[in-house]
């Protein structure tokens, strides 16, 4: 390390902060990122990554080895059938049209309101509604009405709708009923297809590629540094500010500003040396991930009306999709338990290093922290996988045999919640919230205390947004613009 | 040819409490109108009911108000019959230990009731109640008036123009607590879970929402900004809800409006695309150039015709309102009057909330969502008899909210279930009451299912549609026609399908009538 004063320090080496660490590298300030796990591919690896286009511009990521790949088809498999949505708008209406006439027409008209929703209304809903003078923009439509109710008013079709609403909801824990969910809709897999022009983009080879990127960024710059297999015992405060990380071996990484990764209770319960208390937890943000589970398999499964060419290109494929499912997984998910019929969002990646053979991403919503029958163990993730097994079997028969390894993400076994932080904090009963919609629509990045920052995941924008702006709390990025 | 004598100016469709006040509001301006309603009786959800020989008890509301003190004076209910039993009612979280809380607006007696569970919460309750007051201040002339703007009610006159200015804007404070979930805002601030239960409770009584949901936080303010113009609260009518009804009709009918029973619209009659009257199932003709439904909004825009009126994508949105119930009503006949766990006899003529905690309101709800309902449901009582001796002689009744029970169950019919929802509601009851399942003598139970057919309400709703933030003020029923107006000219709606809905406040009806006024000065 060339720099012996730091700006910054990060804990954790997820993407967000990855790319709080990158920001801060590209602007001149030394950063360092403190990271448990002895290297980058203990990380985990989602099969999706949608880079918010921002971060793209703003780290030059494409200069770093990132390469882009097109959206996939979302696939939606239902009885006999299936409906594709292809990127491509009139391939997507010939596949709806199938099913409904009317649907194929209204789908455009749909991705036109998709596309002006997106763009943020700094009002809060509830604001607007008790002072509103005029009719709402999209924007706020989006933000006051259900997932349901928009899709019941754009279209006809259970598949489509459901569809749709799987992918809104994955990832956060509201019920496609919830009031003020309609944002979700504008997360980057469909908007991806509605609006390709709003520049979120899919990354080839998924979260692993990006985080490559990433860590070749930083590794280029040298007021930068990754160290691997160092954990944050502390995090140091002075004069009721934080100052710096205490690592387990007794290192001290002095800094003006800490950005955290780790839940924020975690990162509150680090602080020492603070002379008033501590400060209180912010509310809690939506933090639930899906279950997930990676298998490798050696067949692809058969399912009607898809071939397997759609398959092996990257489909994001959804089983009987539909909101009466939906709800009633959610419904299962508030009681603590698990859903009689699952919701599966399933994503081929065909395997780099050997032929006919696939890694298939399995993730199910609505999988709650904690069962009324106790926290999940290592047999009762079992039991989890098998459902999900059973449930992808019972379309293909004979898939669950051309399984030959898996490998489970999520959730977490009870002993490792806080493991690695935010990114992967699973439901607690506070994160049940019907909502999961941040108050101000964008990523989450919260000063818990001055020059401390924690980071919490956000299901709107695209992947990268909060590292940005947790980037941004500590005026060290701005300054470079002002320099 | 129509005579002079039965020439109408205005027919308001369905003889509810907001088709009642709306059209009394009119004739007092000097309109003359024709109320006609389907059912032989008036009255809509507010009826008195026969549970058994004997035992008379509300039918489905069973608590009226909070009533703006302005429209009562208007309306003069107490010259035509209107007797109180009970007002100013206050409202109890009832503990199964016995160790309740009185929420009756007195600051000191709740803080009171608060420290013997919590003295951090007993402290904490004023900064609570000064929040929601605020907030109730800063959204009141939204609650109470037009949606978008209450330019017209100033136009009319219908009181001196007083409820208008327009609204202000709301301060950061205000518009983050609106905007949150109930129970965010109760987590943030009480520890006691009985008294979160409650406060969540009382917000989304009624609506498919949970207490998690955004926007819940604001029925709490809304239901605060109801209450600021009444003088009189929560009130019960000597007679039950019906007595009520009875008196509205006199009223009505002191003021001119002819009423016609038995009179069911078949569909509304148009000219050169506006309304011009309606059609009844006999085939009658009835002419007006204004028709006001108290409908529901699908109903009225979907059913009577007028939907080739009406823009697809409008109809499209009116079709997404969400109105299916999810409250059921319990009635029941007791041998005597029961005692409650802890509490004096006196304060059983109040009204009491069974929820223990925001943990029972989200269990009940998840087992909603899945279509059943849950073993362990949240309610609201009421003992009506206890200060109205005319319902059972000598005996009592019992009147609860169930809450969410689902229209139409995952599995199995409501037939076979009812009785099981009724052991369910003897067993929460048994906790707080342990003599009280042993004193029925009669027990009735609606589901939304019969809420829809006894108060001709499509979905059988309990506030005509969920009170979430895409349901109200300019959302409500549906964007373009949130102002009581419709695209066809002449034709309004004043049921509880319109903002602010919720409750028995007449609020609905008294806009609507200024919107009328307002539209006929325009024209």
């Amino acid at each position: 390390m060339a720099v012996d004063r730091l700006d910054a320090v990060v804990i954790g080496a997820s993407v967000e902060g990855l790319v709080a660490a990158a920001a801060l590298a590209t602007a001149g300030r030394a950063v360092t990122v403190v990271e448990r796990r002895a290297d980058a591919t203990a990380l985990g690896e989602g099969a999706d990554a949608v880079i918010s286009a921002g971060v793209v511009r703003e780290l030059d990521l494409t200069s770093h080895g990132l390469r882009f790949a097109a959206a996939p088809p979302i696939v939606g498999v239902s009885g006999e059938r299936a409906l594709i949505l292809w990127p491509e708008l009139h391939a997507a209406q010939a596949s709806i049209a199938a099913l409904s006439g009317r649907d194929a027409e209204a789908l455009q008209g749909f991705y036109v309101r998709l596309a002006r929703a997106a763009t943020p209304d700094e009002q809060s809903a509830g604001a607007w509604l008790a002072s509103a003078q005029a009719e709402p923009s999209e924007a706020m439509l989006f933000r006051l009405t259900s997932v349901a109710r928009l899709l019941d008013e754009a279209f006809d079709n259970e598949l489509l709708k459901g569809l749709l609403a799987q992918g809104a909801i994955l990832g956060t824990g509201a019920s496609p009923y919830a009031p003020a969910s309609g944002q979700l809709l504008t997360r980057q897999s469909l908007l991806a297809h509605a609006a390709p022009e709003a520049g979120h983009r899919f990354v080839a080879g998924g979260e692993r590629r990006l985080r490559q990127a990433l860590l070749a960024l930083l590794k280029f710059y040298n007021n930068a540094d990754v160290m691997f297999g160092a954990e944050a015992k502390e995090i140091a405060t002075e004069r009721e500010a934080a100052s710096g990380v205490v690592l387990t071996d007794g290192q001290v990484l002095r800094a003006p500003l800490v950005i955290s990764t780790l839940a924020q209770e975690r990162a509150g319960a680090m602080l020492t040396g603070l002379k008033r208390a501590r400060p209180a937890h912010l509310p809690p943000r939506a933090s639930v991930e899906p279950a997930q589970v990676k298998l490798t398999i050696g067949a692809l499964p058969k399912l009607p009306g898809v071939d397997a060419a759609t398959l092996a290109s990257g489909a994001i494929v959804r089983l009987n999709p539909s909101l009466a499912r939906l709800a009633a997984a959610h419904g299962a998910f508030c009681g603590l338990s698990l859903p009689m019929q699952p919701c599966l969002d399933l994503r081929f990646v065909p395997r780099a290093e050997a032929k006919a053979r696939w890694d298939l991403h399995v993730a199910m919503p609505y999988v709650p922290a904690t069962t009324t029958e106790g926290p999940w163990s290592a047999a009762r993730r079992d039991k989890l996988r098998g459902l999900m097994v059973r449930a992808i079997d019972e379309l293909s028969a004979g898939f669950g045999a051309s399984i030959e390894s898996a490998e489970m993400r999520n959730p977490p076994e009870a002993d490792s919640l806080l493991d690695i932080g935010a990114a992967a904090l699973m439901a607690s009963q506070a994160a049940l919230d019907q909502t999961a919609v941040p108050e101000a629509h964008g990523p989450a990045a919260l000063s818990l205390l001055k020059g401390l920052t924690v980071v919490e995941p956000t299901f709107y924008g695209g992947i990268g947004d909060v590292g940005l702006q947790a980037a941004a709390t500590g005026s060290l990025v701005k300054a470079r613009a002002d320099a | 040819m129509r005579s002079a004598s039965q020439a109408s100016d205005v027919i308001v469709i369905g003889a509810g409490v907001n088709g009642l006040i709306c059209a009394t509001l009119l004739a007092q301006a000097r309109r003359r109108v024709t109320v006609v309603e389907a059912e032989a009786h008036a009255g809509g959800a507010c009826k008195t009911i026969e549970l058994v020989a004997g035992h008379r008890v509300s039918g489905l509301a069973h608590l009226i108000g909070p009533l703006d003190a302005q429209l009562m004076k208007s309306l003069r209910l107490h010259r035509f019959g209107l007797t109180l039993s009970a007002k100013n009612i206050s409202t109890i979280a009832m503990s199964p230990d016995g160790r309740h809380i009185t929420l009756d607006g007195d600051l000191r007696h709740t803080a009171q009731a608060l420290a013997v569970h919590s003295q951090a919460d007993a402290k904490a309750w004023s900064h609570y109640d000064g929040r929601l007051r605020k907030a109730a201040q800063q959204i009141e002339r939204w609650v109470q008036g037009v949606p978008g703007g209450a330019a017209e009610q100033a136009k009319a006159g219908l009181f001196g123009g007083r409820a208008t200015s327009k609204n202000g804007a709301l301060d950061a404070e205000v518009a983050s607590f609106i905007d949150a979930s109930i129970a965010e805002v109760l987590d943030a601030e009480f520890e006691t879970p009985l008294l979160k239960g409650a406060l969540a409770f009382d917000a989304v009584l009624g609506s498919a929402l949970p207490p998690r949901a955004r926007g819940t936080a604001l029925l709490a303010a809304m239901r605060r900004a109801i209450n600021a113009d009444t003088t009189e609260g929560y009130v019960h009518p000597q007679g039950g809800a019906g007595a009520f009804t009875s008196a509205l009709l006199k009223a009505a009918e002191g003021a001119g409006v002819r009423v016609k029973l038995n009179a069911r619209v078949r569909h509304l009659l148009f000219d050169n695309g506006r309304v011009a009257g309606v059609e009844l199932q006999t085939g009658e003709a009835m002419h007006a150039a204004t028709v006001v439904s108290s409908l529901d909004p699908k109903t009225t825009l979907l059913q009577f015709g007028a939907s080739r009126h009406l823009p697809l994508a409008m109809k499209r949105r009116l079709n997404g309102f969400r109105v299916e119930g999810c409250t059921a009503k319990v009635n029941l006949a007791l041998a005597g009057l029961p005692s409650f766990k802890g509490i004096d006899k006196r304060l059983l003529k109040e009204r009491l909330i069974l929820c223990t905690g925001i943990d029972q309101l989200e269990r009940s709800f998840a087992a909603y969502e899945q279509g059943s309902f849950s073993p362990d449901p949240v309610m609201e009582i009421t003992i009506p008899s206890t200060h109205d001796t005319t319902l059972s002689a000598g005996q009592h009744v019992l009147s609860a909210h169930v809450f969410y029970v689902p229209k139409n169950l995952a599995s199995g019919s409501w037939d076979k279930a009812k009785a099981n929802l009724m052991s369910c509601v003897g067993g929460v009851l048994r906790q707080y009451a342990p003599e009280l399942p042993d004193m029925i003598l009669a027990a009735d139970v609606f589901v939304p299912r019969d809420i829809e057919a006894m108060a001709g309400t499509v979905g059988g709703h309990w506030h005509g549609g969920d009170l979430s933030l895409d349901q109200l003020g300019l959302m409500r029923p549906a964007v373009g026609l949130s102002r009581y107006e419709t695209p066809v000219p002449g034709l309004f709606l004043c049921g509880a399908g319109t903002h602010p809905a919720g409750g028995i406040t007449g609020i609905n009806a008294r806009n609507a009538a200024s919107v009328v006024l307002a539209a006929e000065v325009r024209a």
